[in-house]
C-alpha cells in the first residue's frame, strides 16, 4: 500500500506491482445505467435539464419532461458514496447517461449535498470531461470510454437489478461471504421502465416491491456491508 | 454574402444534392445555436474563382503593359481663359527660376548680371512702353472733404471734355482759366461754410431740447413714485440679524469660566465663610427673638441652650481666629499663657521640627506623634481645659447635634487631643467636619496651610491607629473608614509626608512583632494598618517605599504566628485576605500565602494521608484538627464577625458554628488564590495539585449544604483548571480510529463557462496561438489558391496562343502544300507535254 493513504486506499488507487497479493478482491462495482444527465443552454445559461425546472423548455423542444430526472442520479450517488462500504474502500461507481456518456466516479469524491450544486458540478463535468479535487489534482470524476465492460473486472459476476424477474435474492445474500471475488451490479437510474444492457449475465431483484434507484443502492450497499463485515 | 446569396439561391432553385456536403454534429446540446449543417463546396469554389477573376485576373492581364499619355500642359483641361492660363504659366516660370539666394535681391534683376533683364510684356509689347501713356490714378471717391480733390463734375469736364457741347458750355468755354479756378475755390468755400452752419444748427437744437426736457421733468417730479432704495426704520429683528452677521467671527465668552485649582479653593472657602456668617446671624436672630416666639416658629424646647452653645462656639471661633501664624495665641480674655515645657522642648516653629524629622527618618509613629504633641502642648495646655469644658458641654447636648449645626469654617486643631475633642463634639457629622477642615486649609489659601494639613494627616493616622487598638465596634470601623478617606484626600497635598508617616506606623508594628508579639496572631491594628496601606498607596507597584515594608510585615505575621485557637486562625485568615488584596492586581506569587492556605486546609482533614507537616505556620498537635466539623451544624451561615474574632473572648475550638464559618472563609480564600494564580501556566499545577487532594479529603458529612456546595465547586473548578494546564502527558497506546477513505471535495468553479471550459491565463495565450496558426494556415491556403489560379490562367493563355499558332502554321502549311501540289501538277503536265512534243 502506498504511503499516500494512511488509512484506506481507494480501489482505483495505483499500486506497485509487488503489492498484488494485497489487492482487494471484495469490491462491489455499481453501474448506474440510463441516468438522465443532459446539459442544455436555457436562457443563455448551461444547465442540467430537470423536469421541474425546465418543463416549458423541454416542451418547446418536444421532449417529455418526465424523462429528465437528474435528481435520481444525485440521490443514488449520495447513497453510494456515503455508505460505509465506500468508506471502507470496497465500492466503485460508474454511471452512464442516456446520451451514452460513461463516467467513472472516484470513491473519494464527496458529492455536493445540494441538488443545485450537484447540477453545477455535472455541467462542469460534461463540458470539461473531468472533475478534480479542490486541493489536489486528483481526478474525482472523469468521462471514460465506452463500453463499461472494459472497466469492470473480467470474469466477474454481473447482475442487473430489475423488478420484472422471478428470481429474488436478499441484499445480504448477494454473494457468499467466503468467495473472494468482485460483484458488478447494474442499477437503472430511471424513474420508470426497464433497462437493457448486453454485458450482464443474470437479472435479479432484492425486493418484491418496485424500489427506487436510490433505495436499491442503499439496500445493496448495506447488504454487502453485512456480508463483508463492514460495521 | 447576405442578400446576394439569397438572390442566387432563388435563382438556382435547387442545388444538386451530390454537390452538398453534410456536417455531422457530435454533441448535440439543446438550446445551443448550431453552426452550418450543410455546405456547398462547389458553389463556394466557383464564387472564389469569380472573385479572383475580378481582382487577381484583372491585375494579371495588365501586367507589363505601360503606355499612357500624360497631358502636362497648364490649365488646358480645366477650361480656363487665355489670360488665366498666361498667369499660371507666369507663376510656374517664376517658381521654376526661383533661387533661394535671389530672395535678398532688392532690384528686379532676378537673373543676375549675366542674363538679360526680365521684361514684362502685354500682347507682345513691353509693359514699360505701354505705361508711358498711363496717368496716375485719381481717387474715385466722392469725398469732398479732402482738400485738393476736385469734384466729379469738374473732373469730368476737365479731363473728358469734348464731344457735343451745350449752349451753356459754349459760354463757359470762353471763361478764362484763372476765372475758372477762382470760381472753383469760391464754390468749395461756400460748401464748407454751409456744412459748418448745419452743424451749428444741429447743436443748438439739441441744447434747446435738453433744456425743455429738464423743465418738463422738474414739473413732473412729484407725480412719480420715488425711485432707488429708501432708508427703512430698523426694528429689533433687523438689529439682531445685523449683529449676528457682523459678529459671526467674534468668539463667545464663556458664561462660566473653568476655574483654576486655587481659585476654586478660594471660592469654596468664601462660600463656606459666607454660609457660616449667615448661620451665625441666624442663630443670633433666633437668640434675640427668643422672647417673642411666633406660633409657627419651629423651635425646639432646648433651642435656648443650643443657641447658647452656638454662641459660645461662635465666640470660640472668633476667639480662635486670633491665633497668628506662629501658633501663638493672642488671648483676648486675658487668660495667662502658661507654657509647660516637657522634657525635650522644641520651641521653634514647625519648620524646624519638620527639618529634623527629615533628617532622622527612622522613627516610629509614636515618636512622630510625640514630637508634634510636644510642640502643641507647650502652647495649648490651657486651651485643652477650655476645650474640655466645651467638650463636656457638648457631651451634654451633643446628641442633639446634626449636620446643619456644624460650622462651615474650622480652625485647625492644635494637637491631637483637640482634634479628638473636635471630632467628639461633632460625632455625628465627622465626615463633614473633616471635609470642611481640609477645604478651609487648602494650601493655596494661605502660607503654612500645607503644614497644617500635614499635621491633620498625622492626627488622622494616629486617630486611625488608636481606633484600631480600641475595642472593636461598628462605630470604630466607620470612623476608621472616615479617617482613611480623609488621609486619602490629604495625601494629594503632600505625598512625601504621608509616606513618611505611614512608614513610621509600619515600622512601629514591625518593631512590635519583633519582640513581644512574635508568635501571636495578627491583631486588628496590624490588619487595619495593612489595609490602610493598600487603600492609600498603589499596591500593584513592584517597588514602593510603604507598600513593600507593609507587605513584608504582613507575610511575616502570617507565617510566624502560632495558631492555638480558631480565633487565631480566623485572624490569620483576615490577614491573608488583606495580603490577597495586595497581590490581586500584580498577581505576584506569595509562597507564604499558599503555604498558609494549605496548612489551614489540612486542619480540616481528619485522616491525613501524608505526614502532617505545616510549613505554613507552627502548630501544636492538639490543635491540628480544629477545623474538622464533627457534628451537624444547623444555623444561619454568617461571615466571620470581626468583633467576635478580635474581642478577646476565646471561643472553644469545638464550636461548630465558628468552625463552619472559618472553614467557609478559608474556602473563599483558596478560591481567591485559584483565580489570582490562574494565569501562571507553568507553576499552576505544582501549586494547586496538592490543594485538590486536600480539599477532596475534607470530610463534608456534617457541613451545611451551602458550604458543601462551595467546597464542591472549588474542587471542581480547581480540578478543571489543573486538567487544562496539564503539561506532562503520559505515554499510552494511541486509540486507533476507524480507518476509512478520505473524502475529497470536488473543485467547483463558480464562474464556469461551458463555452470556454478551459478558461484561464494559460488558455488566453493558447487561444491566441491557435488563432494565429489558423490565420496563417488560411493565408497560406489562399496564397496557394492564388498561385494556382494564376498558373492556370497563364497556362490557358499559353495554350490558346499555341493553338492559334498551330492553326496558323497549319493554314500556312496547307496553302504551301496546295501550292506545291499545283506546282507539281503543272510540272507533271509540262513533262507530259514535253514528251509528247518530243515524240
Amino acid at each position: 500500500m502506498s504511503h499516500e493513504y494512511d488509512s484506506v486506499a481507494p480501489p482505483n488507487a495505483k499500486r506497485m506491482k509487488t503489492d498484488a497479493h494485497l489487492e482487494e478482491k471484495k469490491i462491489l462495482y455499481v453501474v448506474l445505467e440510463g441516468c438522465s444527465l443532459e446539459t442544455a443552454k436555457v436562457g443563455g445559461e448551461y444547465v442540467i435539464l430537470s423536469s421541474d425546472k425546465h418543463a416549458n423548455f423541454l416542451r418547446k423542444q418536444k421532449k417529455d419532461p418526465a424523462d429528465y430526472r437528474p435528481d435520481i442520479l444525485h440521490q443514488c450517488l449520495l447513497n453510494l458514496l456515503d455508505s460505509p462500504l465506500n468508506r471502507a474502500g470496497k465500492l466503485r461507481v460508474f454511471f452512464r447517461t442516456t446520451k451514452n456518456v460513461l463516467v467513472d466516479v472516484s470513491p473519494q469524491c464527496r458529492i455536493p449535498r445540494t441538488f443545485d450544486r450537484f447540477c453545477g458540478l455535472m455541467v462542469q463535468l460534461l463540458h470539461k470531461l473531468s472533475i478534480r479535487a479542490a486541493e489536489t489534482t486528483q481526478k474525482l470524476m472523469s468521462v471514460i470510454k465506452n463500453p463499461v465492460s472494459n472497466h469492470i473486472p473480467v470474469g466477474s459476476r454481473k447482475m442487473l437489478m430489475s423488478f420484472n424477474v422471478p428470481e429474488l435474492t436478499m441484499a445480504n445474500k448477494l454473494v457468499s461471504p467466503e468467495t473472494d471475488e468482485p460483484l458488478v451490479l447494474v442499477i437503472g437510474g430511471i424513474a420508470r421502465g426497464k433497462i437493457v444492457v448486453d454485458y450482464t449475465d443474470s437479472e435479479t431483484k432484492i425486493s418484491n416491491y418496485p424500489l427506487s434507484a436510490a433505495l436499491t443502492c442503499a439496500k445493496v450497499t448495506s447488504g454487502l456491508e453485512e456480508i463483508w463485515g463492514i460495521i | 454574402m447576405g442578400v446576394g446569396a439569397k438572390k442566387s439561391a432563388q435563382k438556382q432553385k435547387k442545388i444538386n444534392p451530390f454537390e452538398l456536403k453534410f456536417n455531422k454534429s457530435k454533441h448535440d446540446i439543446l438550446g445551443r445555436k448550431k453552426g452550418a449543417q450543410v455546405g456547398a463546396p462547389t458553389a463556394s469554389r466557383k464564387r472564389a474563382y469569380e472573385q479572383r477573376e475580378k481582382t487577381l485576373g484583372v491585375e494579371y492581364d495588365r501586367k507589363n503593359k505601360i503606355s499612357k499619355i500624360v497631358d502636362k500642359r497648364l490649365g488646358e483641361r480645366d477650361g480656363k481663359t487665355e489670360e488665366e492660363k498666361g498667369a499660371m504659366r507666369f507663376t510656374e516660370e517664376r517658381v521654376k527660376n526661383y533661387k533661394r539666394a535671389s530672395k535678398f535681391n532688392l532690384a528686379d534683376d532676378l537673373f543676375g548680371e549675366g542674363e538679360e533683364e526680365e521684361v514684362l510684356t502685354h500682347k507682345g509689347k513691353s509693359l514699360s512702353d505701354i505705361e508711358k501713356y498711363d496717368k496716375s490714378m485719381i481717387s474715385d471717391s466722392d469725398d469732398d472733404d479732402e482738400p485738393g480733390n476736385l469734384g466729379s463734375h469738374m473732373v469730368k469736364v476737365a479731363h473728358f471734355g469734348g464731344g457735343e457741347k451745350t449752349a451753356e458750355e459754349h459760354v463757359k468755354e470762353k471763361i478764362s482759366r484763372e476765372d475758372m479756378i477762382s470760381n472753383l475755390i469760391a464754390k468749395t468755400k461756400l460748401a464748407r461754410h454751409e456744412k459748418q452752419l448745419q452743424k451749428d444748427e444741429l447743436e443748438l437744437m439739441t441744447d434747446s431740447l435738453d433744456a425743455k426736457y429738464a423743465a418738463l421733468m422738474g414739473k413732473m417730479k412729484t407725480a412719480f413714485r420715488p425711485t432707488g432704495r429708501q432708508q427703512l426704520e430698523k426694528d429689533d429683528y433687523d438689529k439682531l440679524a445685523i449683529t449676528l452677521k457682523t459678529e459671526a467671527d467674534a468668539r463667545a465668552t464663556p458664561a462660566d469660566r473653568k476655574l483654576s485649582e486655587e481659585e476654586e479653593a478660594l471660592k469654596e472657602k468664601e462660600r463656606l465663610e459666607s454660609l457660616e456668617a449667615a448661620r451665625i446671624s441666624k442663630t443670633n436672630a433666633s437668640f434675640n427673638s427668643k422672647s417673642h416666639l411666633s406660633a409657627d416658629a419651629d423651635v425646639d424646647i432646648d433651642a435656648g441652650s443650643k443657641a447658647d452653645i452656638r454662641k459660645a462656639k461662635a465666640k470660640n471661633a472668633r476667639f480662635e481666629l486670633k491665633f497668628d501664624d506662629e501658633g501663638d495665641m493672642i488671648d483676648e480674655d486675658g487668660v495667662q499663657k502658661i507654657s509647660i515645657l516637657k522634657k525635650k522642648v522644641d520651641d521653634d516653629s514647625d519648620d524646624e521640627s519638620m527639618e529634623d524629622e527629615f533628617e532622622d527618618e527612622e522613627e516610629d509613629l509614636d515618636d512622630l506623634m510625640e514630637d508634634e504633641d510636644e510642640l502643641e502642648s507647650s502652647e495649648d495646655e490651657e486651651e485643652v481645659k477650655t476645650s474640655k469644658k466645651t467638650f463636656k458641654s457638648v457631651k451634654k447636648s451633643g446628641k442633639t447635634d446634626d449636620s446643619s449645626d456644624v460650622p462651615f469654617v474650622f480652625e485647625m486643631p492644635k494637637n491631637y487631643k483637640k482634634f479628638c475633642a473636635l471630632l467628639e463634639k461633632y460625632s455625628k457629622s465627622m465626615e463633614l467636619v473633616l471635609e470642611r477642615l481640609v477645604k478651609c486649609h487648602h494650601p493655596s489659601l494661605k502660607e503654612g496651610n500645607k503644614k497644617r494639613l500635614n499635621k491633620l494627616f498625622l492626627m488622622c493616622l494616629r486617630w486611625f491607629d488608636d481606633m484600631a487598638k480600641e475595642e472593636l465596634k461598628d462605630q470604630t470601623i466607620k470612623e476608621m473608614n472616615l479617617a482613611q478617606a480623609t488621609m486619602h484626600d490629604l495625601m494629594k497635598f503632600d505625598i512625601q509626608y504621608g509616606v513618611r508617616c505611614v512608614r513610621a506606623l509600619v515600622r512601629q508594628h514591625w518593631k512590635g512583632r519583633q519582640d513581644k508579639e512574635k508568635k501571636s496572631p495578627a491583631s486588628f491594628a496590624l490588619i487595619s494598618a495593612i489595609r490602610l496601606v493598600s487603600g492609600l498607596f498603589p499596591v500593584g507597584d513592584s517597588w514602593h517605599p510603604v507598600v513593600v515594608p507593609a507587605f513584608f510585615l504582613a507575610t511575616e505575621a502570617l507565617c510566624s504566628a502560632k495558631i492555638p485557637s480558631l480565633n487565631a486562625l480566623a485572624k490569620q485568615i483576615q490577614l491573608a485576605n488583606a495580603i490577597v488584596e495586595y497581590v490581586s492586581e500584580s498577581k505576584k506569587y506569595v509562597p507564604e500565602l499558599v503555604a498558609f492556605a494549605r496548612s489551614a486546609l489540612l486542619l480540616a482533614v481528619t485522616e491525613k494521608t501524608e505526614k502532617f507537616s505545616t510549613n505554613g505556620f507552627p502548630i501544636s498537635k492538639p490543635h491540628s484538627e480544629m477545623l474538622c466539623v464533627k457534628e451537624k451544624f444547623t444555623g444561619p451561615l454568617l461571615p466571620i464577625s470581626l468583633s467576635s474574632v478580635f474581642n478577646d473572648s476565646t471561643v472553644p475550638s469545638t464550636d461548630s458554628s465558628m468552625q463552619v464559618t472559618v472553614l467557609r472563609a478559608l474556602i473563599s480564600l483558596v478560591q481567591h488564590l485559584r483565580v489570582i494564580y490562574s494565569n501562571q501556566n507553568d507553576t499552576y499545577n505544582i501549586v494547586f495539585q496538592p490543594f485538590v487532594k486536600t480539599l477532596s479529603a475534607i470530610d463534608s458529612e456534617f457541613l451545611p449544604e451551602e458550604v458543601k456546595e462551595e467546597l464542591e465547586t472549588l474542587i471542581a473548578s480547581t480540578k478543571a483548571e489543573v486538567g487544562a494546564k496539564r503539561r506532562l502527558v503520559h505515554l499510552s497506546l494511541i486509540k486507533t480510529e476507524k480507518s476509512m477513505l478520505k473524502m475529497l471535495e470536488p473543485r467547483f468553479e463558480w464562474d464556469f463557462d461551458p463555452e470556454r471550459p478551459h478558461k484561464g491565463p494559460k488558455d488566453d495565450k493558447k487561444k491566441l496561438t491557435k488563432n494565429l496558426r489558423n490565420e496563417q494556415r488560411g493565408a497560406i491556403k489562399e496564397l496557394r489558391k492564388d498561385t494556382a489560379f494564376l498558373a492556370r490562367k497563364q497556362m490557358s493563355s499559353v495554350k490558346s496562343k499555341d493553338r492559334a499558332r498551330i492553326a496558323a502554321t497549319k493554314r500556312v502549311m496547307g496553302g504551301l502544300m496546295q501550292q506545291q501540289g499545283e506546282w507539281n501538277k503543272e510540272k507533271r503536265t509540262n513533262e507530259v507535254e514535253k514528251k509528247k512534243t518530243k515524240k
